[in-house]
């Protein structure tokens, strides 16, 4: 089927006859007309030379490292995702162990295990064996007082069955500052031969 | 990774010529950073590609191109709407030629008519910049930059249409002074 095919047509559509990119009577249609129409010859003209214009603009090209440098951003993100990765295993893990092995919520896991971190630090605050202590008070014998822990003190107790044996501290890794200036008063009010029971008269 | 480079390496050209033509206009020294954030993010989301239900990847890697270079101007609060919005400065790269220069070669003239053609594209509305570079330079159909730009075919090829016509006029002088 031939349409008739005007100026205003060619105008409208002259990029995608270029391109031809419009139906096959279209293209037939159109070029029947600028082969007739002068005007239209020579738009057409001066559009195809503007289409080769285009051409000209180039885009720099990619500088060297780029590749690498893209791998080098996936490689420092997988480093990333794989540390978030482990933490949030071990979330899991250990929700997974406290709610389905001991039917325990998380936060009350949470809370418990924040309780037995904290009974345990003081339980080595307060109650730790102290490191020998070099003032001796009676001829050279270092009057070393090993602090028993709580299982351990009696009222009535001496310091070796209650556990609180001279020599080697029971904690030998885990001895910070407090527990040797505690021991030192401990032994300074308990010389000795005296039992080293906190609670003893 | 060995596989994700080979993909960088075969766009890399492709994507950072379109971001340097959809965005380096105004901000030519944004488009490496660009380009390694949209391969970034083509990585992050590679899973989500189903190349089943029909799309290319390389309709779906241009789609994300166009949305990072959009998110880009929107960033530096650039207009997108018109012409007459967009800033005519200086920013376009230009190559100056020396005083002492000898006649100008075919090379020099083709260098200092694309620099032209880059600074009269990025005063485009953004809508028809973008329907232009993907039709022009990367050769898209109508079809997938209708996809991409979330339009119909008839609205891309009417952006297309206009670019070029904004682009003729704005470039008539120079081409007839040479
Ligand atoms: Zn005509």
């Amino acid at each position: 089927m031939n349409e008739i095919i005007d100026c205003g047509t060619v105008r409208g559509e002259i990029y995608l006859f270029i391109e031809r990119e419009l139906p096959e009577d279209r293209l037939r249609g159109i070029a029947a007309h600028i082969g007739d129409c002068e005007r239209c010859r020579e738009y057409e003209s001066r559009v195809s030379d503007f289409e080769s214009v285009l051409d000209r603009w180039d885009a720099p090209a990619p500088s060297a490292g780029f590749v690498e440098a893209v791998i080098e951003r996936v490689a420092q993100h997988e480093r990333n995702r794989r540390g978030t990765f482990r933490l949030q295993a071990l979330v899991w893990g250990v929700r997974g162990m406290l709610h389905s092995t001991l039917r325990i919520p998380l936060p009350m896991g949470i809370a418990a295990a924040a309780i037995l971190v904290l009974s345990v630090s003081l339980n080595f605050v307060l109650i730790r064996p102290a490191r020998p202590t070099p003032s001796g008070v009676d001829g050279g014998n270092p009057p070393v007082v090993m602090v028993p822990g709580p299982s351990h003190v009696t009222s009535t107790g001496d310091a070796t069955a209650a556990g609180g044996v001279l020599g080697e501290p029971r904690f030998p890794l885990f001895q910070p500052d407090i527990y040797r200036i505690a021991n030192t008063v401990i032994n300074r009010k308990n010389p000795v031969g005296q039992s080293t029971d906190v609670e003893k008269k | 990774m060995a596989a994700f480079a080979e993909i960088v390496r075969f766009y890399q050209s492709p994507v950072l010529s379109t971001i340097y033509r959809l965005v380096g206009g105004h901000f030519p020294e944004d488009v490496e950073d660009l380009g390694q954030d949209l391969f970034m993010k083509i990585y992050r989301s590679l899973d989500r590609f189903d190349g089943e239900r029909g799309v290319k990847f390389s309709t779906w890697l241009f789609t994300s191109v166009k949305n990072l270079c959009y998110d880009h101007l929107r960033k530096k609060r650039l207009p997108l709407e018109s012409i007459d919005a967009c800033r005519d400065d200086d920013r376009a790269p230009r190559r100056q030629l020396p005083d002492d220069a000898p006649e100008p070669g075919t090379e020099v003239l083709f260098r200092e008519l694309g620099d032209r053609i880059g600074h009269s594209v990025a005063r485009l509305p953004v809508e028809q910049r973008t329907a232009f570079v993907l039709r022009e330079y990367q050769s898209f159909s109508y079809d997938e930059i209708a996809r991409m730009t979330d339009s119909s075919v008839g609205t891309v090829k009417s952006r297309v249409f206009r670019a070029k016509e904004n682009l003729r006029s704005m470039l008539t002088d120079y081409l007839q002074a040479r």
